[in-house]
């Protein structure tokens, strides 16, 4: 807001959809991070063990994805 | 009244039994169909002309590949352009049915878990389609960022894992909660507005408080020069009236909020809609980008 004026309306709607992203990202990837320790639980019977892990790894996914995407910047276009 | 949820169930409309399997033509099915020939014929028929200078229709599709355009350009990079029909149809597809959505009485095709995941699964394995292709196995370098030193090998690959598989997921889960979200409000405030309306007596209640308010005010006014019980009784029915005027009045707002609530939201749900097509077109780019340039 301090005087930071989006150069045109996709940019202003990329920051809308950047605040947008943050929650469904982080609750899926703890999901998805859950499912998958669960998947190795289920085949070396070990249960709550990797589930456990898998779950708090989703979490720390989640978080670093956030970051990622409030950090991203645009790719340079000589990369063909 | 049907509940808020009803408008997303599935009806089957018709049957095609076809190899002993049943093609059912549900509401959700035509709809989407109806989102296609929309689709189809806004792009033909702006198209066809090819007129240096574009009419109305013309210049509305020019605006919108221009927009995807520069959506891609600006997320992908210019090697991103070789995949303009699928993003377009894509955005396009998203951003029709959720404005078909809006139409009261259509069905919201984008609500059903099923379309958005087959769309999102489908984007996802294309990408990893498209990666292994450009870059062979190197492209399960993507796990390990840059710059990783060898010792954290073993936390960043899972936690890179896990939020590569999640992106279906959030693409998949996004769009159908907010179109979901939308119509549910849209549909508790209408509920609202029927409610009030089916209980208030406000008309009549108005009137006739309004009267004996008038006719209270009068008798309260004698009452102070004339003091008789009967003009103390009157400025007391005067002020039950007024009472009456309130809560009448009351009531008619309570009616009227609601209304005014679902106007807004309304508009709010057509931003929605067009920006929630606008997110899941990006975040293809996005995830397209990944696959073309690695990080």
């Amino acid at each position: 807001m301090d005087g930071h004026e989006p150069s045109s309306r996709v940019e202003a709607l990329a920051g809308a959809s950047k605040g947008s992203n943050a929650a469904i990202s982080l609750i899926a990837n703890v999901l998805v991070g859950g499912l998958m320790g669960y998947g190795i639980d289920y085949l070396a019977g070990t249960l709550p063990l990797f589930m456990l892990l898998m779950l708090f790894m989703g979490f720390a996914a989640g978080l670093r994805t956030i970051w990622k995407q409030l950090n991203s910047k645009p790719p340079q276009d000589s990369a063909e | 009244m049907s509940g808020p949820l009803h408008q997303f169930e599935i009806q089957q409309v018709a049957s095609i039994p076809f190899m002993g399997f049943d093609i059912a033509v549900t509401n959700q099915a035509i709809t989407m169909l109806v989102s296609l020939t929309i689709m189809s014929a806004l792009l033909i028929l702006g198209s066809r002309q090819r007129a240096m200078v574009p009419g109305r229709l013309q210049s509305f599709v020019e605006m919108t590949y221009e927009f995807v355009e520069d959506m891609i350009k600006g997320t992908a990079g210019r090697a991103g352009l070789k995949f303009m029909p699928l993003i377009m149809s894509v955005f396009l597809f998203v951003a029709v049915c959720n404005v078909v959505g809006m139409v009261p009485g259509a069905y919201t095709s984008t609500s059903q878990l099923f379309v958005t995941a087959l769309m999102a699964f489908g984007i996802f394995a294309f990408v990893i389609a498209i990666g292994f292709w450009k870059h062979g196995l190197e492209f399960l370098g993507m796990f390990v960022p840059a710059g990783t030193p060898w010792w954290l090998y073993w936390l960043i690959i899972p936690l890179e894992l896990i939020s590569f598989f999640a992106r279906p997921f959030t693409l998949t889960v996004r769009l159908v909660a907010n179109m979901v979200a939308g119509h549910i409000l849209l549909k508790i405030f209408a509920g609202f507005a029927v409610m009030m309306t089916a209980s208030a007596v406000d008309a009549p209640f108005v009137m006739y408080g309004g009267f004996f308010a008038v006719v209270g005010l009068i008798a309260a006014f004698i009452w102070t020069g004339k003091k008789s019980m009967l003009w103390a009784a009157l400025a007391v029915l005067g002020a039950l009236g007024v009472i009456a005027v309130f809560s009448g009045g009351m009531g008619i707002i309570a009616t009227f909020m609601p209304s005014m609530f679902i106007f807004v939201i309304t508009i709010l749900e057509v931003f929605v809609a067009l920006l929630q097509a606008y997110i899941f077109t990006i975040l293809t780019c996005v995830y397209l980008n990944d696959a073309l340039h690695m990080h």
